[in-house]
């Protein structure tokens, strides 16, 4: 039964092959409001990160049709003929239609039959007894599950989310995210999502991250996050300690070293350098990789270099703490167990793994 | 050295300054007394109406009836066709791009600031007997002069412009991303309007529409060039005045009154609607 029509310029989905594993290409090239352009593909439930202002919104309207915009998929179809459920960011309720009729909105036939229709979509998230009410009326993460059912009740072939958690608490926001998740599994239905936010990207299928106006990378969420692409990529998914340093020679192991002025040190390094002795680059790491250790011997012993430095701020969280440290003139965000009791001013060891260090070329 | 904290934590300073008493203005009367008055000025026009009109007096000719009759039936057709003709050009004037918007706008104001005398000098150049159009319409049998034609179009061309006007802001006051999600639920352009612009446009509409009402109604200027025939009401309040005095107009002023406030009103509710929280 699903997806129910399928209009022309639908991608055309294989039934036996899930649409998570299939994927459904996107190459669009926009030159209104904002020139850029965007390869991916969408799998099941994608998440496409990007800070704001890098024309995201704009992208997903162009895949609804609401923007005019060069390449695949759906050709130049007009929006009214696309296979796709679209939420802006809001929701967008019509404030002039009761909740049944907002659901009912996309559906055709007699007032009973439209009215059956939206209540049994509205039965399905248990929200059956705001049939009457108006918009208006509703919280936000109402709003968000009726706007939801009203995309749905089109029966789309592709779900379009533009930041769906923005106007919303951090717990409904979550809520919400699980429920969406959930229901389009269920559904088979792949969707693209549009956020700033990196845990929402933690939770998805497929990542896609838009920076410079163009996708810079993609992936399953554990290999985007385990390796950004760059500076900018590591710094959207949640990477705090970006630093630059400048690239010495091989030691005496044969291993490439990293001098990081900041912090006075030099690190070893078990990637291979990309750029030549002397050439200062970008680096990371992410905050679970670093270790936290007494103070004690510093150096690049082992594969593991000690860095020494003094705690700055804990934030403790439910499950875990996070600690800054302060190593030279540089602050270094690291996981701590959630019972550690260090305080602001307390000395400690940090231990940068060598195979942890991620470098990118000058930047 | 005294290091002065930036952020002091200490009582505000007293005194004449910002921080000191005075932040709430005191409950003054002269605003409220003010404003009562210049309501009372504008209202005592009514008043006087109320007191004078001879209430034992009040006898409308036959006269008097017909012109109501024709103002009537000639604003309801008038509204109809500046509704019909106006809603579109005013859709269009919202949803087009930046491109010539001033000069469309002022074209728009043309028709709205000329003086009615004016406008009815300019539609007998344009309408009259003399005029190509006027001749062209006279040799199908329709004469725009002093005619229940020439009527209409007073009445087109004195209420039109204030409605396309306060529409063409109805219709901008619509997000368009109510039109976007209405396009990408699968309905089309006409569909879209009826269902989300028009709605949601409508309390703005019901004000254009009031107005044009008003205006059509009372429109006496283009009328006295082009249509002393047949009379509205006022051309009728005019000629009353002029052969018997103040004392004749009364039963029309009245009847005036009771034509001209209802339709507004019902459209003033109408567009507030059961549920725009």
């Amino acid at each position: 039964m699903w997806p129910d029509p399928t209009p022309h310029g639908a991608p055309r989905r294989d039934p036996d092959v899930p649409p998570a594993a299939a994927g459904l290409a996107v190459d669009l090239r926009l030159t209104r409001p904002v020139a850029l352009a965007a390869r991916f593909t969408i799998r099941g439930f994608t998440v496409l990160l990007g800070a704001s202002g890098e024309g995201k919104s704009s992208l997903l309207k162009a895949l609804a049709g609401l923007l005019p915009a060069a390449g695949e998929p759906f050709g130049g179809l007009p929006a009214h003929r696309r296979p796709v459920g679209y939420l802006p960011q809001g929701s967008a309720l019509f404030p002039h239609l009761s909740v049944w009729r907002n659901v009912a909105y996309a559906l055709d036939g007699s007032r009973a039959e439209r009215r059956a229709a939206a209540v049994a979509w509205l039965d399905r998230l248990g929200l059956g007894s705001l049939a009457e009410r108006y918009p208006a009326q509703l919280s936000g993460g109402q709003k968000q599950r009726v706007a939801l059912l009203r995309a749905l009740a089109r029966h789309p072939a592709l779900l379009l989310l533009d930041e769906p958690t923005a106007s919303l608490d951090a717990a409904t926001g979550e809520a919400i995210m699980a429920e969406l998740i959930a229901r389009t599994r269920e559904l088979g239905l792949p969707a693209l999502v549009a956020t700033h936010d990196a845990l929402l990207a933690a939770m998805a299928d497929h990542v896609a991250v838009m920076h410079g106006r163009r996708v810079v990378q993609e992936g399953a969420p554990e290999e985007v996050f385990a390796a950004p692409v760059d500076p900018e990529a590591a710094a959207l998914l949640g990477w705090r300690n970006l630093f630059t340093g400048s690239l010495r020679g091989a030691d005496a192991a044969g291993s490439a070293q990293l001098a990081w002025e900041a912090a006075g040190t030099v690190l070893r390094l078990r990637a291979r350098p990309p750029a030549l002795p002397g050439v200062t680059v970008s680096w990371g790491i992410s905050a679970g990789a670093v270790h936290l250790l007494p103070p004690g011997p510093v150096g690049g012993g082992g594969r593991e270099n000690r860095v020494a430095g003094e705690v700055v701020a804990r934030h403790a969280l439910s499950d875990r703490s996070v600690c800054v440290v302060r190593c030279g003139k540089a602050e270094v965000m690291v996981g701590a167990p959630p019972g550690c009791g260090l305080r602001p001013g307390e000395p400690v060891t940090l231990g940068f793994p060598a195979e942890a260090i991620r470098l990118w070329g000058a930047g | 050295m005294s290091a002065e904290p930036l952020l002091s934590a200490g009582p505000p300073a007293s005194g004449p300054g910002l921080g000191g008493g005075g932040a709430v203005p005191a409950r003054s009367w002269t605003l409220p007394v003010l404003g009562l008055l210049a309501l009372g000025f504008l209202l005592l026009p009514y008043a006087g109406l109320v007191l004078t009109t001879p209430w034992t007096r009040m006898a409308p000719d036959a006269g008097d009836w017909a012109s109501v009759r024709t103002s009537v039936a000639g604003t309801l057709l008038a509204l109809g066709l500046v509704v019909l003709g106006g809603t579109p050009l005013a859709w269009w004037m919202a949803r087009r791009g930046r491109r010539g918007r001033a000069v469309l706008d002022g074209l728009l104001l043309v028709p709205l600031l000329t003086p009615p005398l004016a406008m009815g000098l300019l539609l007998a150049m344009a309408y009259g007997p003399y005029s190509a159009i006027g001749r062209a319409a006279g040799g199908m049998g329709l004469d725009l002069s002093n005619t229940p034609a020439a009527f209409l179009l007073a009445q087109v061309y004195a209420s039109a412009p204030y409605y396309v006007l306060a529409a063409r802001a109805a219709f901008e006051g619509v997000p368009r991303e109510y039109e976007d999600i209405a396009r990408t639920l699968g309905r089309g352009p006409w569909h879209t309007f009826w269902h989300v612009s028009l709605p949601l446009a409508r309390l703005g509409l019901a004000t254009g529409m009031a107005l044009a009402w008003v205006r059509a109604l009372g429109e006496f200027g283009i009328a006295l060039i082009i249509a002393y025939y047949p009379q509205g009401i006022p051309v009728r309040l005019w000629v009353d005045l002029q052969d018997t005095g103040l004392s004749a107009v009364y039963p029309v002023v009245w009847v005036f009154f009771l034509i001209g406030l209802p339709l507004p009103l019902l459209l003033g509710l109408w567009g507030r609607g059961r549920h725009v929280a």
